[in-house]
């Protein structure tokens, strides 16, 4: 569709006067150009003003100037290169982490670091007993490594969190080799020491870590790995969860969560990084709009949760309840609020399945995890 | 691609070809009108307000763009151009003239200034610097048209062969070397973490003492384009922002740019910051000025040309204006394809109207009056027989009260018991109403009951203080409207009051955003004006027709600005941003009066008239109370 055709009925249907059409045209064409057209979810001939169409004219007349709020007043739309920018920012914090802990080891500010050469020989041997891990295809582990080039090893990056005994083997003898290149590192044990498990986001920590109470152990991506791997470690090893972005309710829950872990494997030490946390004040219940809100609650499918069970059983607000007006290049997470990313199940043709209301996506988002029927 | 309605910035353009349709031949036209040689055989300052072309002119003269524009002769949109600049004698026989070459007075020659030596030693850097680009960049402009290093001969003043032989004249591959090697040594003291000290820089003496400039005279390009005949260019070095520079290298770069021994054509271009105030009010009495600074001939060194214009003659700029609006909505597709070609077209000249309230209320007031001046009834019909034609009620008992009170005025008090006298029974009975007073009665209307004012191509070009980037700025926001109304497909056409609303609210907003030197003190300037205008505006007897939109004081209260430095800052960068425009020796009431009157921007945010004369009197202490508010 044209952009004009499309811009034209967009108008139409949200009834806007020419002044307030100028302004949102504008707005929309900006926004189109840099950021929603570029949607991975949108397939070929069907990008963001069709989709935008469809989504408006889901909604009752009356609805639809407040559901256009969502859009214009409430998303975050984090595009390829916010996010690459998040991921360049990432090393360096890293990098920072490693200084503190250098320095609580030798009992310094860390400040000196930099200054004392002990410290400085020691931050390099930290430095190269690290391993980077991915723990999902959203850790652009690719480009963290293009952005640290010069300071990481590509012997030192892992892009699944599932290492094989082989790889471990691997990885070992190249770090052993590494060490006896080094005069001042050759006696070091050749073993990692400081671990960090990169991911791209986390909306509610779910995926990243969390206790299993019936089968009592860690779960989740760090958890799985920490369970698997922890012997593999030198003595104290440090576990690094870094996130590029994150909501805030994640942060708080990574943050306990790895300190109750902690507990558990008093032989590693834990701590978790940021790139950016995202607001508590962005969360869609915190929004002074409670039409919006309402129609969040209101316009949502029920069949949705019945087919996505591992959700829970309302993620009208999202999963957990997150209630994010977030969406990432990529996909959207299923913490955003359901009218952004969530579908109707498709029903069969029995008439008792007649649906009350059937939604459609602004921006699909394309499950992880599907729930076998 | 960029609209160029959102962004005027032509050195964002690098293609030749694609800025070219966006240039108007009118400005070029009147730039270069007289004596168009002077521009090129002495130093040349071009003072202009942002958006007022400098940049546009300079990327113009271009070797590259001339070539560009002589290959694209045939084509319709170029074709003005072409013969704009073969008057100026740019171009002759369809071949260039000169070789141009801009360049932007960027960071890093200020941080020239920046850097630990001499003063003097810092400027031989800055003038090194700026030769050695200028000669890369004319040997690119020509590389760029395909010309080959060995059909390049340089020729040069012939003072004698040192000169020659210093800058390798006769080897076009050690020439260009020569300016490379001299270009690197310099960046290296600028990105240098901590530069050499000056007893050091024994290294860099070829470097600090490079002068081509003083050497060449002229370029030969032989068998140009394969024709088999050779042209001469004459070598032009453009200086482009150079208000960028510290204020001593700008003085430096004026002293030696002065030098009559220089043959190449050299420009500077600026905004008016870079200038002292009182050079810059000169500027605005004369055309051509010069001041002699110690150690250069008192001749005719230096050429001041400003782009800020304020013709009186204000059709001129109307032209360029519709012919700009052309060009640039030509650039959009979607008037393109809608056949929209014209902004003027598109602009509705067809006369608001009140609401019928507001026309009653309007109505009731005229007749009190009449009962009250006891004007007769013929009186009054022979008045609406003289007012234009086509004029609304409104505007015609606007006119009528204005008459009215005029009347009022005119008669002379009586007694509460005896009827008029007979000689009071005379009436005056106008033989024509003029566009003044139309204006101003539409004005008293705009303040009274929000009539719209400010529509109409013609008031569009006229608020832009002929300057292009203010009337795209202004325009901008109406072309966008306009685009909605073809993308909702509606007819593409404004009325009066959407055109009124846009203009002043966007007038509102750019005044709003105004940060440059002396912003909120100008701010309390322009009020206190404007305040004053819009009070003599709105007199029911439109004592000036169509009201005021200056401050007169006695040309003599100038001496005040030699005095007090802090006020002639304040005026001069009001000047520089065009909030007010200054109007010195302005004869009325057999008196010589200096105006400020106040810019097309601030008028509309007032509420007030672009027509040109209409001041409140007042004194300059007056102005500087306000500013030190």
């Amino acid at each position: 569709m044209k952009p004009a055709q499309a811009r034209k009925l967009i108008g139409d249907l949200l009834q806007w006067s020419d002044e307030a059409a100028t302004q949102e045209f504008h707005w929309l064409d900006l926004m189109v150009r840099y950021k929603f057209d570029h949607y991975q979810g949108y397939g070929p001939g069907r990008r963001f003003y069709v989709t935008l169409l469809r989504w408006l004219t889901q909604f009752d007349p009356a609805d639809r100037a407040t559901a256009y709020r969502l859009l214009r007043d409430h998303l975050i739309f984090v595009g390829q290169s916010e996010m690459h920018h998040l991921v360049g920012l990432s090393g360096p914090l890293i990098q920072r982490d490693m200084r503190r802990h250098v320095a609580r080891l030798l009992k310094l500010p860390a400040y000196m670091v930099d200054e004392d050469p002990a410290a400085q020989c020691r931050l390099a041997l930290l430095q190269e007993r690290t391993l980077y891990v991915g723990v999902s295809d959203g850790a652009r582990i690719d480009v963290f490594r293009r952005y640290n080039e010069g300071s990481i090893n590509n012997e030192q990056v892992v892009p699944m969190a599932e290492i094989s005994e082989a790889k471990w083997d691997s990885l070992h003898k190249k770090l052993a080799g590494r060490l006896k290149a080094k005069q001042e590192h050759a006696d070091a044990e050749p073993k990692f020491e400081w671990v960090c498990l990169i991911d791209d986001f986390t909306g509610s920590a779910r995926s990243s870590i969390w206790f299993d109470k019936d089968e009592a152990k860690w779960d989740g991506k760090v958890g799985k790995f920490v369970v698997a791997n922890h012997e593999r470690l030198a003595s104290k090893a440090c576990i690094q969860v870094h996130h590029y972005l994150a909501s805030s309710i994640a942060k708080t829950t990574i943050e306990g969560r790895i300190a109750d872990i902690a507990k558990q494997y008093p032989a590693l030490e834990f701590c978790a990084s940021f790139a950016y946390v995202l607001p508590e004040a962005i969360r869609m219940q915190n929004a002074a709009d409670p039409e919006l809100l309402d129609l969040l609650k209101r316009h949502y499918d029920p069949e949705i949760a019945k087919a996505n069970s591992h959700l829970g059983e309302d993620v009208a607000m999202g999963y957990n309840q997150s209630g994010l007006p977030l969406v990432l290049e990529h996909n959207t997470p299923n913490n955003s609020v359901a009218v952004l990313w969530a579908r109707s199940p498709e029903r069969s043709g029995d008439c008792s399945e007649k649906a009350t209301i059937e939604v459609s996506p602004l921006f699909p988002r394309r499950q992880r995890h599907m729930d076998v029927r | 691609m960029i609209n160029p309605w959102h962004k005027r910035a032509n050195e964002l353009i690098r293609d030749p070809l694609a800025l070219l349709p966006l240039i108007s031949p009118q400005p070029v036209r009147q730039f270069f009108s007289g004596d168009s040689s002077s521009l090129f055989d002495r130093f040349v300052v071009i003072v202009g307000s942002p958006g007022s072309g400098k940049t546009t002119l300079a990327r113009l003269l271009e070797f590259s763009t001339l070539s560009s524009a002589l290959d694209a002769h045939t084509r319709s949109e170029v074709r003005p151009l072409i013969d704009a600049l073969n008057s100026a004698g740019v171009i002759s026989d369809l071949k260039p003239r000169v070789l141009g070459v801009r360049l932007p007075a960027n960071a890093q020659y200020r941080a020239i200034w920046e850097l630990p030596y001499s003063e003097d030693i810092r400027h031989k850097l800055l003038r090194s610097l700026l030769q050695a680009r200028a000669v890369l960049g004319w040997l690119r402009q020509l590389e760029g048209e395909r010309v080959a290093l060995n059909q390049i001969e340089l020729i040069t003043t012939g003072t004698g062969d040192a000169e020659r032989t210093a800058i390798h004249a006769d080897s076009l591959d050690q020439f260009r070397m020569l300016a490379r090697e001299t270009e690197l040594r310099i960046f290296k003291l600028l990105s240098a973490l901590v530069p050499p000290g000056e007893a050091e820089l024994a290294g860099y003496t070829s470097s600090v003492t490079y002068d081509p400039l003083s050497a060449l005279s002229a370029i030969v390009i032989k068998d140009f384009q394969g024709t088999g005949e050779s042209i001469e260019l004459r070598p032009m070095l453009m200086i482009d922002d150079a208000h960028e520079l510290h204020a001593s290298q700008f003085q430096d770069l004026d002293l030696w740019l002065r030098n009559r021994e220089v043959q190449i054509a050299r420009w500077v271009l600026t905004r008016v910051d870079s200038i002292s105030p009182s050079e810059f009010r000169r500027t605005q009495l004369v055309d051509d000025i010069e001041t002699p600074l110690p150690g250069t001939s008192h001749g005719r060194d230096r050429l001041i040309r400003t782009l800020l214009g304020r013709d009186q003659n204000r059709q001129a700029f109307r032209l360029v204006a519709a012919d700009i609006g052309k060009r640039y909505l030509a650039q959009l597709t979607v008037f393109a394809n809608k056949g929209v070609a014209s902004l003027a077209d598109a602009l509705s000249e067809a006369q608001p109207s009140l609401t019928s309230t507001d026309i009653k209320n309007l109505r009731d007031q005229v007749g009190a009056l009449s009962t009250e001046t006891a004007v007769s009834q013929s009186s009054l019909e022979a008045l609406d027989q003289v007012l234009p034609e086509n004029a609304p009620e409104d505007l015609r008992l606007a006119v009528t009260r204005i008459f009215l009170n005029r009347e009022a005025l005119r008669t002379p008090q009586r007694s509460l018991f005896s009827g008029p006298s007979a000689d009071e029974q005379e009436e005056s009975s106008p033989k024509k109403v003029g566009a003044t007073l139309v204006n101003g009665a539409a004005l008293q209307l705009l303040h009274e009951f929000d009539r719209p004012f400010y529509f109409g191509f013609t008031r569009l070009a006229d608020a832009s203080n002929q300057n292009i980037e203010q009337f795209i700025s202004l325009a901008g926001v109406l072309v966008d409207e306009l685009e909605t109304l073809i993308v909702r497909s509606k007819p593409p056409r404004l009325d009066a009051r959407r055109q009124h609303k846009l203009l002043t609210a966007r007038a509102t907003k750019i005044m709003d955003e105004w940060d440059f030197p002396y912003a909120p003190r100008v701010r309390r300037l322009v009020d206190f004006i404007s305040e004053q205008c819009v009070e003599i505006t709105r007199r029911p007897n439109a004592p000036l027709g169509d009201g005021a939109n200056a401050f007169g004081v006695p040309q003599d209260d100038l001496k005040l600005l030699d005095q007090d430095t802090d006020l002639a800052q304040v005026i001069h960068y009001a000047l520089a941003y065009q909030a007010i425009v200054m109007v010195e020796e302005y004869s009325c009431k057999k008196r010589q009066w200096c105006l400020f009157e106040l810019g097309g921007i601030p008028s509309i945010a007032a509420g007030l008239t672009f027509s040109r004369g209409g001041f409140v009197e007042g004194r300059m202490s007056q102005l500087k109370q306000q500013i030190d508010r």
